[in-house]
């Protein structure tokens, strides 16, 4: 019997145009189904209606024929479907209840009735399978976020659900663990789970599943395989829709990166022997970096490696640390630096786009006026024209990354501090970022990027600075990264499956397929 | 966010129950009764407890509530002083032992919520006063959220020190700036921790079961007890 049967669903939310209708879907008993489209296609609320979150928990409708585990979920509301499926979502600060690991395993155990005297051996099952039963007794805060992760899907794991529903589960952790999420859920599978992933990183999970589906225009096409999906719906679609088409996709094209900074290299950042302490705990270690105008570091590492830390002691806006730091040409102060946050909303102070823009301008003097008329033209030279009367808080998380590099630009600073700037983006948003940081180099800037995908410094000029347990543990190219494999799993590293492969020498095949697809 | 630490001192090994109402009942007994001999022991007990306890304070924070106890005391002095016209001694005397009750409630609350877990005070209320558990639960996944939110606010101030940022000068419009990304993100939190919750089965039944519910122990009788009998013998003595 299929584990999900859907015909003509249409759903959407309250007071707004239907996001999908006439959507066809069966799932068999352990098959795995991978759900690719644009932002705002409707997959996230795909799933969240078959979990029987819609309406009851959010508020939208969702009509057709519909049967999970063969109940209508409509009628049973999450709490009561969580018996047959579990649901992962993308952010696991945000999915972690309790206090300690053992708690948070034993907390849909407790809620579903199960004997207290048999929790504990299922929650020991659970975190074994996901390698995180030394971790039993251990405050969760402690976790990092990739662990933290580990830990919600041992949650979800194990009252033994028929069927997975993620979405988006790797968006917020390092390669190695995002790899390690999809191993457990292939695991489950072999058991004979079912499971629908939603997921731009579709180079972890693509060899797991049986079938792509591509949500697109409110319907869905079907495909054994990437691949097959590409000849079906055309690549461009796929581009366009910032799937994260994989590189043997895509047809290499030379296009260069903008000319280099040509003028004189000074040293803008500079650390020796930085450490830090927060909270008691050793953050940073004998941290030594050296950047230049005009050059990009990249800083790689696993969650909690101290990555985040840094750019604060660099930005001057964290206090505590020892050693030695100058950032263009004295000690660490905000005003010496654009630092850019993870989080893009942390970074907003208006309430529409142009007003986010005209904010700066307006710091930096300039009557109102001449702010709105300046902020005007920053924006249409950055394509973001089109939005400039939107509220940002209704942006995608690619505007919102978008207008919040353009919101600092005129700032004009000489150092640039970006911490995960394509966090959670697809494809299209990933590369126009990629580009926005191309583009402060060749201005002579220098920009440090911290970030988790492995994808970005392949395709920069950059110096790879690896920083793991707050040390650095290695410096020098990507190229060389590629090479020293006894580094990775130190860094959580984990490269494209084109460069795993490959090594170095695919580097510039990798680079000229990439880059071929910036928009 | 929690200022309970994990530890094995005599209040840890308490259930949360009896410690709730024993120091709800030590904190009423206080205020009512309120004559220096009652404060002083009241004030010695808590003393004691919180010693016991041993709470990681932030420095901060202890110097807040020092403050804040410190401060009543010559505000209600001088308030007694120049609105009823008393004397100094007799007003300060009689602010002293309202601030003597403020502290009466701090340093006992200070001793619960160091040795309480608040996972097994929700635990407690359903498992024992059969508080349904939805209610019970989510004062703490409340709790759960404040670190987060704070963490936000922390990169908010540091995205605007490094702008240059400075706040409108009117009240209304500065906190409304301010408050519009935290509660963008603190909504969105909420909305991810509600469906986590609840995919975790949370709200499936109206009762859930417990692996290893505190339970009432002889340490809990004699500590109640004992907490009883001083409070009567208290009781008596102000008579």
């Amino acid at each position: 019997m299929p584990v999900v049967e859907a015909s003509g669903l249409e759903a959407g939310y309250l007071g707004e145009e239907p996001v999908f209708s006439g959507v066809d879907l069966d799932v068999g008993e352990g098959e795995a189904l991978l759900l690719l489209g644009p932002t705002g296609a409707g997959k996230s609320t795909l799933l969240l209606g078959l979990a029987g979150a819609i309406p009851r928990l959010v508020p939208g409708y969702l009509r057709g024929r519909l049967r999970v585990a063969g109940l209508d979920p409509r009628l049973e509301g999450l709490a009561a479907m969580s018996r047959h499926l579990g649901l992962l979502l993308q952010d696991p600060e945000a999915q972690t209840i309790m206090f300690k690991v053992y708690e948070e395993v034993y907390f849909p155990l407790e809620n579903l009735r199960y004997p207290p005297g048999e929790i504990p051996r299922l929650a020991g099952e659970a975190l074994r399978r996901v390698g995180l039963e030394k971790l039993w007794g251990s405050s969760v805060d402690t976790l990092s976020t990739g662990l933290k992760q580990r830990l919600a899907l041992a949650a979800v794991l194990a009252p033994r659900p028929g069927l997975l529903l993620l979405d988006e589960p790797t968006a917020h952790i390092d390669p190695a663990s995002a790899a390690e999420i999809y191993r457990v859920v292939a695991g489950e599978k072999g058991g004979g789970a079912s499971a629908i992933v939603v997921d731009h990183r579709v180079e972890y999970v693509e060899e797991y599943v049986d079938r792509v589906l591509f949500m697109s225009g409110g319907g869905l096409a079907e495909a054994p395989s990437l691949d097959a999906l590409a000849e079906r719906v055309g690549l461009d679609t796929l581009l366009r829709s910032g799937v994260w088409v994989p590189p043997r996709l895509l047809p290499p094209r030379r296009v260069e990166p903008p000319p280099r900074w040509t003028g004189e290299g000074d040293v803008l950042v500079e650390a020796g022997s930085l450490s830090l302490r927060l909270g008691g705990r050793r953050v940073l270690r004998d941290v030594s970096i050296r950047v230049r105008r005009g050059e990009i570091a990249v800083i790689l590492g696993p969650n909690g490696a101290g990555k985040t830390s840094l750019l604060r002691v660099l930005a001057g806006v964290q206090d505590g640390w020892e050693g030695s730091v100058a950032v263009d040409g004295g000690p660490p102060a905000p005003s010496r630096a654009v630092y850019v946050t993870q989080i893009p909303e942390h970074q907003f102070v208006a309430r529409t786009v142009l007003g986010e823009v005209e904010a700066t301008y307006r710091i930096l003097g300039y009557p109102p006026p001449e702010a709105r008329r300046a902020a005007e033209e920053l924006l249409e030279r950055h394509g973001l024209g089109g939005l400039a009367g939107r509220s940002l808080y209704r942006l995608s998380q690619g505007q919102k990354r978008l207008v919040s590099l353009a919101a600092v630009e005129p700032l004009d600073r000489r150092v640039y501090l970006l911490d995960e700037p394509t966090f959670g983006l697809d494809m299209r948003y990933s590369l126009l970022v990629a580009r926005e940081i191309e583009g402060l180099a060749a201005r002579g800037k220098a920009v440090i990027v911290v970030t988790h995908d492995s994808w970005l410094p392949a395709i920069l000029e950059c110096r790879v600075y690896g920083l793991s347990g707050g040390r650095i543990v290695y410096e020098g190219g990507f190229a060389e990264l590629l090479e020293e494999r006894g580094a990775w799993p130190q860094l959580s590293f984990k490269p494209p499956p084109m460069l795993e492969e490959g090594g170095a020498a695919a580097l510039p095949e990798y680079r000229a397929r990439i880059r071929g697809a910036m928009p | 966010m929690s200022l309970y630490y994990e530890g094995d001192t005599l209040l840890h090994r308490l259930n949360p129950l009896t410690k709730l109402l024993v120091s709800t009942v030590a904190v009423f007994h206080a205020g009512i009764l309120g004559t220096p001999l009652v404060l002083a022991a009241h004030l010695a007990a808590a003393s004691m407890l919180v010693a016991v306890a041993r709470p990681r304070l932030n420095r901060l924070i202890a110097l807040g509530a020092a403050a804040a106890v410190f401060g009543q005391w010559w505000v209600n002095a001088a308030l007694y002083h120049y609105n009823l016209g008393l004397d100094w001694q007799e007003s300060s005397t009689l602010a002293l032992l309202l601030a003597a009750r403020v502290a009466v409630i701090i340093l006992y609350s200070l001793a619960f919520v160091a040795t309480t877990s608040p996972r097994d005070l929700a635990v407690a209320l359903s498992a024992s006063l059969h508080v349904p558990y939805i209610y019970s639960f989510m004062s703490f996944v409340t709790l759960r959220m404040m670190p987060l939110l704070a963490r936000d606010l922390e990169n908010i101030r540091a995205a605007r020190l490094v702008r240059g940022y400075k706040p409108p000068r009117s009240p209304v419009a500065r906190l409304a700036s301010l408050l519009s990304p935290l509660l963008a993100v603190a909504v969105r939190r909420s909305v991810y921790m509600g469906l986590a919750m609840e995919a975790r089965g949370f709200g499936a039944y109206p009762d859930r079961s417990y692996v290893d519910p505190p339970r009432f122990t002889r340490l809990d009788a004699l500590f109640a007890a004992a907490a009883a009998a001083l409070m009567a013998a208290l009781a008596v003595a102000a008579a």
